[in-house]
Order: C-alpha cells, then structure tokens, then sequence
C-alpha cells in the first residue's frame, strides 16, 4: 500500500517537473520582450453644477374691485399699494456656461372668468421694465391677450401657458457667484375694458412659472 | 610433481601482475611523454551579445486631460474647442538590430483603471485620438480617408476592440521595424451631448418638477434644483511585444 502511494508520489511530481518545463521553455519562447506602460497619470473629466432657485411671495397679486386703468395709472397705484407680485429667479454655475430661462404665465382654469382680451400685464427686471415676448408696434403693449403660448424650451406645458420673458445669465471658469434677478409683475384692468351691465364679479387668476433647460454646448 | 605445478601456477600469476603493472605504467608515462604535442588554442572568439530594446511612453506630467466643471457637448463644438481638452503622448522605441527585429505594440484603455462616476459613465464618454499625420485612430472622420475630424467614439463602443496584446477598449496598434521610432500621438476626451447631468437630492413631491427641492421661509416659497458634479477618470495602457517570426509579424500586419 505504501509502496504504491510512493509511486503516485513520483508520478505526479515527474508530470509537474515535466509541466514547469514545458512552462519555462514556452515562457522564454514567447515573452523574449514584452512590456506593458499604464498612463502616469489618469485622465480625467469632472462635470460643472447648476442651480436655478425661483422665489415667490407667499401672497400673490389680488386686487378687489379692480377697476378699468391706463398703464400710467396702474403702474403708479399698483405700485404704490405694493399691489404686485415680486419674485426672484437665482442661477447659478460652475464653469463656462450660459443657463437660459423662461418666465411665463398660466391661466387657473375654472376659476378664471375674465376674458384675457381685457388683463395687462407688465414686469420690470432689476427695476427696469422689460418687453415682453410677443409684442409689436401694432398689438397693444402688455395685453394679456397677445401673448405667445408656444414656449420656445418649456414645450411641456401644454396648458395655455404665455410666455413673458425670456433670457439667459453667463458663467464664466472665473466667475460662478450666483445671480440673482428680481422682478416684479403687476396685473390690472385694460381702460378698454366696459363695465356695462355688469351684474356678477369676473375675476382672472394666474400663476407665474420659471422654466430652465440647459442643453449642451453646441457653440 | 605436484610442486611443481603450484610453482608453475605462481610464476604465471607473478607474470601476469608485472605485465599489467607495466602496461599501467606505460600507459601514464606514455600520456605525460608523448613524443609529439601540439595544441592549438583559438584567436578568435565567437561572440553573441543581445540586442538592446528601448522604448518608452511619454505622457508629461500636467499634459493627461485634467477638466473640471466640463458640461455636456455636441461634437461639433467638442472639436471646435479640442485644444482645450486634449493629451499628448509620445510612444518611443530604440531598437538595436534594424530589420531583423519587428515590435509590435497597441495602446489602449485600461480596464481596471476605469473610474465612472454615479452616472457618468463609459457610455457618456467621448474620445479621439489622432496620429501625428492627423490620422483619425479613433472618431468619426468626415468620410472615407478623411483626416477630417467630426465627431468622437463613446468609449463603450469599444470595449470589443482587441487584438493580440489589449483584449479591449483598443484605440490602436502599430508595427515597429526601424532602428529608432518616436510617434506622437493626441487623445481628446469630453462628456457626450447624451448627458443628463444629475441631481444631488431625490425628494419627489408630485407637485413639483422631478427633484426640485421647496422650502418656505419669510413668507416666500423657493424652489430649487441643483445639479451633482461626477468624475470619469481612466487610464491610456501601452503594451509592446516583439514578433518571432514572419507568421506573427504577417498576422499583426493584417
């Protein structure tokens, strides 16, 4: 029994003297110069961040018993009352990039029973006036009315939003401090509007939306 | 009689260990004196000394591709602006035997040293890489044979590439056969236009846009949406091999 453990012994240690052989011989065959170079140093790429914030009062415009008014009017009462609606709209990036933004408009539907045809509409920026989108010398400046609908990014919304602004803040590598724009939207009554044979309050509500989609760089 | 016989025997037996003893002596004496002795020694020595094989992989310090606050980017615009995310490199070789000794050698990605971020993976990363003839190894040219460079490969899309030394994500190869090689090379890198960039948080209140974060505060509402910064890191691998025979060489010549 021993003598034959002994011989398995001497077999498998002949078969592995015979394999590192085979192994040795093959290796220097085959590997007279072969060498192998990793990068020093990896390459590598970190990717930018953005934030937009939008801030809006709590409280939103809501002028009782408005009454029909010329711009002059409206603007100077409005004002004055702090009867408008103030908001913020914060971007901020690191690195090289421009982030575009819309701000626009969407009528509350069912509650809404003011026909548009009669609300103005007016924003200022940084306290400067703005032009609103969809304008020209022949519609009447700030009529609700006369607003674009078609949102030219913020294609998702489909619910009769009107755009009123649309701009962009650039950043560049030595800059990212954010920016911060104010403004500030006040809503009233065309002096066009007829009050005759009025019996029933019509009201018009909408809400105020910010809307940013950065694409990639394309130039 | 019978003493006589042994005496016989034992001069035959005094005979024989003389005999032997002398033919011992002879044949030592013999070799120490032979009568004619020449021995030659050569001059000239017969003389193998292997060759030498040199070569090496120059990426300078501060010359990999090293871009922070990177945003996604169409091609045309990624090679509009390449100089400002490119990689130069330099593979060298000094081979000591011109001709009679071919080097084979293949650069390429290595895989272990892929390091992917969250989302910004392989399939978000775009690369080319161009000899110093302008040569697109790697990219779309605009057209056959064009030196053209119009767009990038993702690097996911080559991670079937291979050959004899790199399994994957091979970018190129080349035979060596000079004396002395040097090839330069440029490898450009940049996020693919396919990228979202992520978020950093996951609140998802169903009245708000998909991860805007809200916060009330001084009778204000904020909304917020801030985006994740990730990190795609990896490495260029060199390997070098020298060929054999004309049946390697013709293989890697294919």
């Amino acid at each position: 029994m021993e003598i034959k453990e002994n011989g398995q012994k001497k077999l498998l240690l002949s078969i592995l003297g015979v394999a590192i052989l085979v192994i040795a011989v093959i290796g220097i065959s085959f590997a007279i110069y072969q060498t192998t170079f990793d990068q020093a140093t990896a390459n590598s790429i970190k990717t930018g961040t953005i934030t937009v914030s939008y801030t809006e009062p709590s409280n939103a415009i809501d002028i009782e018993d408005a009454m029909p008014m010329s711009e002059k009017t409206a603007l100077e009462t409005l004002k004055t009352s702090n009867k408008t609606f103030d908001f913020t709209v914060t971007t901020k990036a690191s690195g090289e990039l421009t982030v575009p933004y819309e701000i626009s408009i969407t009528k509350v539907s069912g509650s809404s029973t003011l026909d548009e045809q009669y609300v103005r509409v007016y924003l200022e920026k940084n306290n400067g006036p703005v032009t609103l989108i969809g304008e020209n010398a022949v519609q009447k400046e700030g009529l609700y009315s006369n607003l674009i609908s078609n949102l030219k990014d913020s294609t998702k919304r489909q619910d009769g939003t009107k755009l009123l602004y649309s701009t962009s803040d650039t950043f560049d590598s030595e800059n990212s401090t954010a920016i911060n724009t104010t403004y500030k939207l006040i809503m009233w009554l065309d002096e066009n509007y007829q009050m005759d044979n009025e019996t029933q309050t019509k009201t018009y509500k909408a809400k105020v939306n910010v809307d940013s989609a950065v694409t990639p760089i394309a130039q | 009689m019978e003493n006589n016989i042994n005496d016989d025997n034992n001069k035959k037996t005094l005979i024989l260990s003389i005999l032997g003893i002398l033919v011992l002596i002879i044949a030592v004496v013999g070799v120490s004196f032979a009568m004619y002795k020449f021995t030659g020694t050569g001059t000239q020595e017969n003389v193998i000394t292997t060759g030498t094989v040199n070569m090496s992989f120059d990426n300078e310090e501060g010359n990999n591709i090293s871009l922070t606050n990177e945003y996604p980017m169409t091609d045309e615009y990624a090679i509009q602006s390449k100089d400002t995310h490119k990689s130069e490199f330099t593979i060298t070789a000094n081979l000591s035997v011109e001709s009679s000794v071919a080097i084979a050698y293949s650069i390429g990605i290595d895989d272990q040293n892929i390091e992917e971020g969250e989302t910004l993976k392989k399939e978000y990363i775009k690369i080319a890489l161009l000899d110093d003839d302008n040569n697109i190894l790697v990219g779309t040219p605009n057209g056959l044979d064009s030196q053209e460079l119009t767009g990038g490969t993702l690097i996911s899309e080559l991670e079937s590439q291979q050959d004899n030394l790199i399994n994957k994500y091979m970018l190129a190869h080349k035979l060596i056969t000079g004396s002395n090689t040097s090839d330069k090379y440029t490898l450009y890198a940049w996020v693919a236009d396919t990228y979202n960039l992520p978020t950093g948080n996951d609140n998802k209140d169903s009245t708000l846009d998909e991860n805007v974060i809200k916060t009330e505060e001084d009778d204000k509402t904020k909304q917020e949406k801030t985006t994740k910064s990730e990190t795609f890191k990896f490495k260029l691998i060199v390997k070098a091999k020298q060929l054999l025979d004309e049946e390697e060489y013709e293989e890697y010549q294919q």
